[in-house]
C-alpha cells in the first residue's frame, strides 16, 4: 500500500508537552494516514490522554510542530469540526441529562446520523431520562462511545471509551465500529490497556511509553515480526547465538524465548534443531517492548 | 457496493464555520437552569416577600405607611447572585463539554456573551414588567416592594438602566471568576480574588489617605445609582474582555 | 484467528480452504470483505488484503459493482501451490518430530501404509 502525500491527516515532529517538571509527551513524531483504524497503546499515564489532547486542540503544544489536516488544530474550527474526541473525563452541564447529550452533539458534527445513533441507544440501552449525574460508569462510557460513532467524523479519537462497560457491551462497541467502519470508511484512533480485546480491529500500531513513541507499524507486520522459541535451554541458546532476544522465561530445563525477527529459514531451521515456535500476541509483543524500553530508560 | 466516503470530494463549505449559533444553542439544551429555576426562585421569594408584608402589616396596626421601610428591600438580589453562579458554571462544565464538541474558544466564548447578555437583558425586562405591576396595584396591596426597591432609582429609564448594568456586572464578574478557575483552578481564583481585594482596599486606602470620605461620600449620593451603575460597566467591560483572553489559554484537562 | 501470523494470510488461507472443500465452487460468488471482516471481528483493510492477496494469485477476480468469484482454474491453482508447501508444512515437522521421539523414516513409512486403508482411498 504506498502512501500519498495526500494521504497523510495528521503529522506531528518532536512533539512535546511539559507540566512542570513532568514531561507528558516527550519529542514524538508520529504520522496518521486516512481512513485506518489506529490502536494507541501503553500503559496507564504512558502519554496516550496527553497525546489526544495535543492532537485535538484541546491543550497545547510545549515544543515541535503538529498539523492536522494541513494545520495547527488548536481553535482552528475548519479542522476542529472533523474532528471527534471521546475521553472518559468528559465533563457535562450539571442539569444535563442523557437526552440533552444527543441533542445538542448533532450541532457540532456535520456528519452526525440520528438514525445510527437511535439504534446505538437501544444497543446499549441507555435510559434517555436519567441525569448524566446519576447514570452508571458503563452507561456514562456508553454515551461517549454513542457521539463518537455517531457523530461519523472524519478522524474520530476514543480514549478509553470503554470503561465501565462489561464485556458484552464492549463487544457491541467493537462489532458497530467495525460495521460502521466498513460502511463509512474514516480514520479512528483508539487508544486502549486491553490489547488483546483490540488487537483485530487495528490496521496500524502505535505504542507509547513514558511519553515516547516506540512503537510505530502495522499490525500485521508486528505479528509476524516476533516468535517464541520453546525447547530445551541447551537448544535454545544455541540456536539463539547473538539475535535480539525481546523476553525470556523458563522452568526446570525448559527455555521460552522470544526473539525478534525470523526469516522462513531461519524458522525451518529452528523447527529442524528440535525447537516448537509459538505466535507472539500483540498484548505479548507490547508488553515486552515496554518492559525493555523501562529498562532503557531506567 | 461502494462504502459512502466521509471524506467530502470538494473542502466542505461548512466546515470552518462559527459554532457561535451552536454553542448558544447548547446554552439552551436544557433550559431548566436558564430559563425556568430563576423564575421559580424569584417566584419563591416573592411568595416569601408577601407573607414577610402580611406579618408585619398585621402586626403594626395603627401603621399605614409602610412604603418607605419595604423600598429598602434586598430581595431582588438574589437573582444577581444567581445569574453570577450561571456564568461561572457555564465557564466550567459548559466551556468542557463545548472543546468536547470542538468548539473554539472564541466561539465558545463569544456565545457565552451572547447568552449572558441577552440573559440580562430579558431577566431586565422581565423585573422592568414585575415593577411596573408593583406599582400598579401599589405594592400588591401591600406597599411591598420587591421589584422596586430604593437601590433601583425612582423613574423607570433610570431603573431599567440600574437593572441591565447590574446583571451585567455580575454576569461578566461571574464569567471572569469562572475563566481564571477553569485555566488556573482554585490557588489562581484565591490569587485573583485576592488582587481584586487589594485593589479595593487600596482605593479605600487612598481616599483615606486623601482624607476624601466626605467628598467620596457626597459623589456618591449625587451619582447614585444610575451614574453608579453607569461606572459598573467600565469592570463589566474589563472582566468581559480579561475572560476572553483568560480563556484561550484554558485547557479542559479536569 | 492464531495471534502470531498475520491475519490476513489467515483470511487468504480460510478462503482456500474452502475453495478447496468445494464450499466455493468455481465462478460463483464468495462473501464481500466486509462480511469477512465482521463474521472474524477484524479490521475490513486486513480482510482487504486477504482477499487482495488471492486476486493477485488468480484464485479470486472482482466483477465491477457484483462482488469477489472465483476464478475458473483456482482449485488446481491452489492445489499446486499448497503441494508445494506441503514439505515445509508437514513432512518437515514429521521428520522432526519423528526424531524427538527416535521413531525411523522407515518406522514411518510402515504407518503411513497402514494409515491408508482405514482412511479409504482420498484423492
Amino acid at each position: 500500500m504506498t502512501a500519498t502525500a495526500t494521504d497523510s491527516i495528521v503529522r506531528a515532529a518532536g512533539l512535546t508537552r511539559r507540566f512542570g517538571d513532568v514531561t507528558a509527551v516527550d519529542g514524538v513524531d508520529v504520522e496518521i494516514r486516512r481512513d485506518r483504524i489506529y490502536g494507541l497503546l501503553g500503559r496507564n499515564g504512558a502519554g496516550k490522554t496527553t497525546l489526544m489532547h495535543l492532537l485535538t486542540g484541546q491543550d497545547f503544544p510545549t515544543g515541535g510542530t503538529l498539523e492536522v489536516f494541513g494545520h495547527a488544530p488548536a481553535e482552528n474550527a475548519g479542522v476542529l469540526q472533523q474532528l471527534c474526541f471521546i475521553k472518559e473525563s468528559q465533563r457535562y452541564p450539571d442539569d444535563f441529562k442523557v437526552k440533552h447529550v444527543l441533542r445538542s452533539a448533532p450541532w457540532f458534527f456535520e456528519n452526525w446520523d440520528e438514525d445510527f445513533a437511535a439504534r446505538l441507544v437501544d444497543d446499549f440501552e441507555l435510559p434517555m431520562n436519567r441525569r448524566i449525574k446519576k447514570v452508571s460508569r458503563g452507561q456514562l462510557s456508553a454515551v461517549g462511545v454513542i457521539v463518537g460513532l455517531a457523530s461519523r467524523a472524519p478522524l474520530t479519537f476514543f480514549d478509553e471509551p470503554y470503561l465501565g462497560l462489561d464485556a458484552v457491551a464492549r463487544q457491541i462497541f467493537y462489532d458497530r465500529l467495525l460495521a460502521d467502519y466498513a460502511e463509512h470508511p474514516r480514520t479512528v484512533v483508539l487508544s486502549s490497556h486491553l490489547i488483546d480485546e483490540v488487537a483485530n480491529l487495528l490496521e496500524h500500531v502505535l505504542v507509547i511509553d513514558r511519553g515516547r513513541m516506540i512503537l510505530d507499524e502495522s499490525a500485521d507486520d508486528l505479528r509476524e515480526s516476533a516468535t517464541t522459541l520453546v525447547g530445551s535451554r541447551q537448544k535454545v541458546e544455541d540456536f539463539l547465538g547473538s539475535r535480539e532476544v525481546l523476553h525470556r522465561e523458563g522452568i526446570g530445563g525448559l527455555a521460552s524465548v522470544t526473539v525478534a525477527g525470523l526469516t522462513a529459514e531461519e524458522r525451518q531451521a529452528a523447527t529442524a534443531a528440535g525447537l516448537e515456535l509459538a505466535p507472539v500476541s500483540l498484548q505479548q509483543l507490547v508488553v515486552h517492548l515496554t518492559r525493555t524500553s523501562e529498562k532503557e530508560f531506567a | 457496493m461502494t462504502a459512502a466516503a466521509i471524506h467530502p470530494a470538494a473542502p466542505a463549505r461548512r466546515y470552518g464555520s462559527s459554532r457561535i449559533g451552536s454553542v448558544i444553542r447548547l446554552y439552551f439544551t436544557n433550559p431548566m437552569t436558564i430559563a425556568v429555576t430563576p423564575f421559580i426562585v424569584l417566584a419563591s421569594i416573592f411568595v416569601l416577600n408577601l407573607a414577610i408584608w402580611v406579618i408585619v402589616v398585621v402586626s403594626s396596626p395603627g401603621n399605614t405607611n409602610f412604603a418607605e421601610g419595604f423600598s429598602y428591600s434586598g430581595a431582588s438580589a438574589w437573582i444577581f447572585f444567581y445569574m453570577a453562579v450561571v456564568a461561572i458554571q457555564a465557564m466550567n462544565n459548559t466551556f468542557r463539554l463545548a472543546l468536547g464538541y470542538g468548539a473554539t474558544r472564541r466561539d465558545f466564548y463569544l456565545g457565552s456573551a451572547l447568552v449572558f447578555v441577552a440573559m440580562s437583558v430579558v431577566f431586565t425586562a422581565v423585573i422592568t414588567i414585575l415593577g411596573l405591576l408593583e406599582e400598579v396595584t401599589d405594592g400588591w396591596g401591600l406597599q411591598g416592594r420587591m421589584f422596586t426597591p430604593v437601590y433601583f432609582g425612582d423613574n423607570w429609564g433610570v431603573r431599567i438602566a440600574v437593572i441591565l448594568c447590574l446583571f451585567l456586572f455580575f454576569t461578566f464578574t461571574g464569567s471572569a471568576f469562572g475563566a481564571v478557575f477553569v485555566r488556573w483552578g482554585r490557588n489562581g481564583l484565591l490569587i485573583f480574588g485576592g488582587i481584586l481585594l487589594a485593589i479595593v482596599v487600596a482605593i479605600g486606602l487612598a481616599i483615606a489617605l486623601l482624607d476624601a470620605w466626605g467628598p467620596f461620600g457626597s459623589w456618591l449620593d449625587a451619582n447614585a445609582p444610575l451614574g453608579l451603575a453607569l461606572w459598573s460597566l467600565v469592570p463589566s467591560a474589563v472582566f468581559g474582555v480579561a475572560g476572553f483572553f483568560i480563556l484561550r489559554g484554558a485547557t479542559p484537562k479536569s | 484467528m492464531d495471534e502470531g501470523r498475520a491475519i490476513f494470510l489467515q483470511i487468504a488461507e480460510q478462503i482456500e480452504n474452502d475453495i478447496l472443500s468445494g464450499a466455493h465452487p468455481e465462478e460463483t460468488q464468495v462473501p464481500s470483505t466486509n462480511e469477512f471482516a465482521a463474521f472474524h471481528r477484524i479490521n475490513p483493510a486486513t480482510a482487504g488484503k486477504g482477499v487482495n492477496l488471492l486476486v493477485d494469485r488468480g484464485i479470486l477476480y472482482k466483477k465491477r459493482g457484483i462482488g469477489m468469484f472465483v476464478a475458473e482454474g483456482a482449485r488446481a491453482r491452489i492445489m499446486a501451490a499448497r503441494r508445494t508447501e506441503f514439505r515445509e508444512q508437514f513432512v518437515l515437522p514429521l521428520l522432526a518430530e519423528a526424531d524427538k521421539l527416535g521413531i525411523t523414516p522407515g518406522q514411518i513409512t510402515e504407518m503411513v501404509q497402514q494409515a491408508q486403508p482405514i482412511r479409504g482411498d482420498q484423492a
